[in-house]
């Protein structure tokens, strides 16, 4: 499953990509992050929390970075399970970061490979949430931003 | 008796809620059971830790593939399926271990402290692709992937398609779709000793009885399986599924009971039907008559080879459609891929088969000026047609079944705007060697006992086996009462498929009836004084002119508490396996339909309005029951053409619920629905299960087209692929 999506944020590109290096504000601006352990420059250790449907879902995992090229571009893969809903996510993404007339589009895209009980919702509630938690994060970061 | 719609004989328990169904199964001190199942595709299985889900409180035992050793492989046909995976898993959902605990929220927080590690191995989910060189082979033993090629070889396939003036060639798919029974899969076994008794929702109890004697090593004699009633079934249930790893689980928790009860989304990756691509190469003449056909199916047999090594093979020449085609070829293969394994389907491989060949037979009408319904009639088969096996059709009805149905729709009368109408037509084998017997036993009291190991799933079948057993032993109906399945009761029977009840074992019924007959007769000609030749038996008594006995009284005077016989029918066909050149099936089912629909071309909305259909029955047990089983096929059809699809994402099912995937309500029932069963002067009991279902989705296509002029190859016909065909048609 793809996800893809994008927001405009009224703030220059250097303090968005600034910002997404910064793992302590970042964290408040992502829905549901509970913790994020930086291993090293490229790997953090992280634990998500995040509600689809009736289900309530405490996923653990890895967010490894394969690409970084400042201040454009990310490349990386996700890596998570969550053992109640018994459901696992494996996920590649790649993010950019572009100029426009009032501010920067962050746009994204994420393949997606949900399996376990949470993918049993199919992709139309998994994309919906997905929205609905992008909305939230643009939201964020434009309060720490704007 | 036979001809009578009497009630089925549970009606009342049936409507009023009282049926003990499999998943009201209760013994004493029984646990529960809970799989744990693959998250993976494809992957090794690198470690299943059970160190801390043993320590949860309520948990009694576990199995993995470790307990399994050197049986740890089953299958219906190819032994190719861990009870639960050893080593590798090869689908999303299948069983990697199994948890025995006193309740299921202790199960399931076992499941969760399991400790399952893989590594990932490069997965197929396409049939097609699974066969290319460089696609992940699944099992070593089958390198390509493809694990059954089924060949049909009749006439010189160059020679007749130069006779053609015109060559079609097409290719129509099915998805995966469920068998979607209410009941899920339900079994729980129990062990004393080396005893094992089953309780399993199957239709084949005989063969889950086999199929364990070989996994467990122990004698047939020592496994009992029975079987209560089943809430559907539909083919679902119809081979060896969850048994052995309910009987392995059961193993290990010093002889208490256990049993598995699978959900809804566990439903949909335990067995599936075939997705299917089969592609028709047909050559026609301008006289509207056929020269050759080849046929290329590719059966996507998901992980497991499970019943598909059977059903390839009559997908093979159930491929081939009921017309006279002097030169055929069909390769029909079966193919491992990274999805759940696929098994029979109410209606197996011809519900796939008939929406192909059906399907071109309007477009060939269309395209060379053939009315669709006259073009089905001049070339269907008739008694003494030969097959493209070589043999010989006996009581064949195809055209009576095509007539009826279209005489029921009234053909002749005119059609508004974006109404049209379509037809179907459908030949299926049966199973093609099997054995069914029937033990019947008549009591001091006159009431008699049918024992049979016929599976009632909701289909009527005791009722009409009580009908026929009624009927043969000249016995009011109500003085019958049957019993079974149980293997340690109830006589051998092969499977309650593929429609072959009502013909096999009520055959063996009638040969177990006649011969209890004769024997009374036997024994009343000397109280009666009278030869056994001038005896008659008729409503529970023997009789001369001026004199009778009742069977009751037959049996008292002679100081007998009960008297017993058994009956046994049975059928051998057999194929070349080079050639598909022999005798397909004992008999062919026959069974037409024809639709009447409306398309809304603003929303691409089908409204079924009016549906017909006919089956051959050869002579009808219960008319009542008959019209009921070919009315439901037609209904349970329009959920595979119109709606039903399972959609995965990396082998990852994402719609598995009866929310998500929608299966036919009382509101899409076409507004007018009639069903009629053929009878022959034969007088043959022809079994009416699938007949009627087949047809329907080629027979809503061809009415498609005829109402709005696209053609739709891919089953369902979504409301999203009609308006898609309908703009495709109207760009320039």
């Amino acid at each position: 499953m793809q996800i893809k999506d994008s927001f405009v944020i009224n703030a220059p590109q250097e303090k968005v990509w600034e910002l997404i290096f910064d793992i302590p504000r970042l964290s408040k601006c992502v829905p549901g992050i509970e913790s994020v352990e930086v291993v090293d420059d490229k790997t953090y250790r992280g634990k998500l929390v995040v509600k689809v449907g009736p289900i309530k879902s405490e996923f653990t995992g890895t967010v490894t970075l394969t690409e970084i090229t400042a201040p454009n571009r990310i490349v990386g893969t996700v890596d998570g399970d969550d053992k109640a809903s018994a459901s696992m996510v494996k996920a590649g993404f790649s993010g950019t970061l572009t100029p426009v007339e009032n501010g920067t589009e962050a746009a994204f895209i994420i393949d997606v490979n949900l399996r376990g009980r949470l993918a049993q919702f199919g992709g139309p509630v998994i994309t919906a949430t997905a929205k609905k938690l992008t909305a939230e994060f643009a939201k964020n970061l434009r309060a720490q931003l704007e | 008796m036979i001809g009578k719609s009497v009630p089925m004989l549970d009606a009342l328990a049936r409507v009023t809620g009282e049926v003990d169904y499999m998943v009201n199964l209760r013994l004493p001190n029984m646990l529960v059971g809970k799989i744990v199942r693959s998250q993976s595709p494809h992957a090794k299985l690198l470690k299943v830790d059970t160190t801390n889900a043993l320590q949860v409180s309520g948990v009694v035992a576990i199995l993995t593939g470790a307990d399994l050793g050197a049986n740890a492989f089953y299958g219906a046909a190819i032994k190719d399926q861990g009870v639960v995976a050893v080593d590798r898993v090869r689908y999303v959902g299948e069983p990697v271990a199994a948890i025995a605990a006193e309740n299921e929220d202790v199960a399931e927080e076992a499941a969760m402290l399991l400790d399952i590690e893989y590594e990932e191995l490069p997965s197929v989910f396409d049939a097609q692709e699974a066969i290319q060189s460089g696609a992940p082979t699944l099992h070593e033993k089958y390198p390509n992937n493809i694990f059954i090629h089924s060949k049909l070889r009749h006439g010189d396939m160059d020679a007749a398609f130069a006779e053609a003036d015109e060559i079609f060639e097409d290719t129509f798919t099915s998805p995966l779709a469920q068998q979607s029974s209410l009941e899920p899969h339900v079994t729980a076994a129990q062990w004393d000793g080396d005893q094992l008794t089953v309780w399993a929702g199957t239709q084949a109890p005989y063969m889950v009885r086999r199929v364990l004697s070989e996994n467990f090593g122990i004698s047939q004699e020592k496994i009992r399986v029975v079987v209560p009633s089943l809430g559907g079934s539909y083919g679902g249930k119809g081979h060896i599924r969850i048994e052995p790893l309910v009987a392995a689980m059961s193993r290990k928790t010093n002889g208490r009971p256990v049993k598995f009860l699978l959900s809804r989304a566990e439903e949909f990756v335990t067995v599936t039907k075939h997705a299917a691509s089969i592609t028709l190469k047909t050559g026609v003449k301008r006289d509207g008559t056929f020269t050759a056909r080849q046929v290329t199916v590719y059966w996507n047999g998901g992980a497991y080879a499970d019943a598909s090594p059977l059903l390839v093979p009559q997908g093979m020449v159930r491929a081939v459609g009921p017309y006279r085609i002097p030169a055929v070829h069909v390769d029909s293969y079966g193919v491992y891929t990274n999805l759940p394994p696929a098994g029979a389907y109410r209606g197996a491989m011809s519900s796939q088969a008939t929406w192909a060949y059906e399907s071109q037979m309007d477009i060939i009408a269309r395209k060379m000026g053939f009315d669709p319904l006259e073009f089905r009639l001049k070339n269907l088969f008739v008694s003494g047609d030969h097959f493209a096996t070589g043999e010989t059709l006996h009581d064949v009805h195809f055209v009576d079944c095509l007539e009826a149905s279209a005489k029921a729709m009234n053909p002749s009368t005119s059609l508004r705007a974006k109404v049209g109408r379509g037809y179907g037509v459908m030949m299926k084998s049966t199973v093609s060697t099997s054995k069914s017997q029937a033990r019947m036993s008549l009591a001091d009291d006159g009431k008699v006992t049918l024992f049979t190991s016929t599976v009632e799933m909701g289909q009527g079948a005791h009722t009409a086996m009580a009908q026929i057993a009624a009927e043969s032993l000249r016995i009011p109906f109500e003085m019958v009462r049957v019993v079974g399945p149980d293997t340690n009761v109830t006589p051998f029977d092969s499977t309650t498929s593929a429609s072959r009840t009502t013909n096999m074992m009520g055959n063996a019924v009638i040969a177990a009836g006649t011969s209890l007959k004769r024997k009374l007769i036997e024994l009343a000609a000397p109280l009666l004084e009278i030869p056994s030749e001038e005896l008659l038996a008729e409503n529970g008594k023997v009789f001369a002119k001026e004199t009778s006995i009742s069977y009751a009284e037959i049996l008292k005077r002679n100081n007998l508490n009960s008297l017993e016989e058994t009956g046994e029918y049975s059928t051998a066909s057999k194929m070349d396996p080079e050639t598909g050149q022999g005798k397909a099936t004992p008999h062919w089912h026959q069974g037409a339909g024809a639709a009447e629909v409306e398309v809304d071309t603003e929303t691409g909305h089908v409204t079924i309005l009016r549906y017909t259909s006919a089956a051959f029955a050869g002579r009808v047990v219960n008319p009542h029951l008959a019209q009921l089983q070919n009315d439901g096929n037609v209904i349970f059809g329009l959920g595979p053409t119109l709606m039903e699809e399972m959609i995965l994402d990396g082998g990852q099912v994402t719609n598995p619920n009866l929310a998500d995937y929608a299966i036919p309500s009382i509101r899409d029932i076409p507004l007018e629905l009639i069903s009629v069963c053929i009878e022959s002067d034969e007088q043959e009991l022809h079994g009416i299960g699938e007949m009627t279902l087949p047809p329907v989705a080629p027979a809503i296509a061809n009415a498609i087209e005829d109402a709005i002029g696209v053609r739709i190859k891919d089953l369902p016909i979504t409301a999203e692929k009609i308006l898609h065909a309908l703009q495709e048609k109207s760009k320039p």
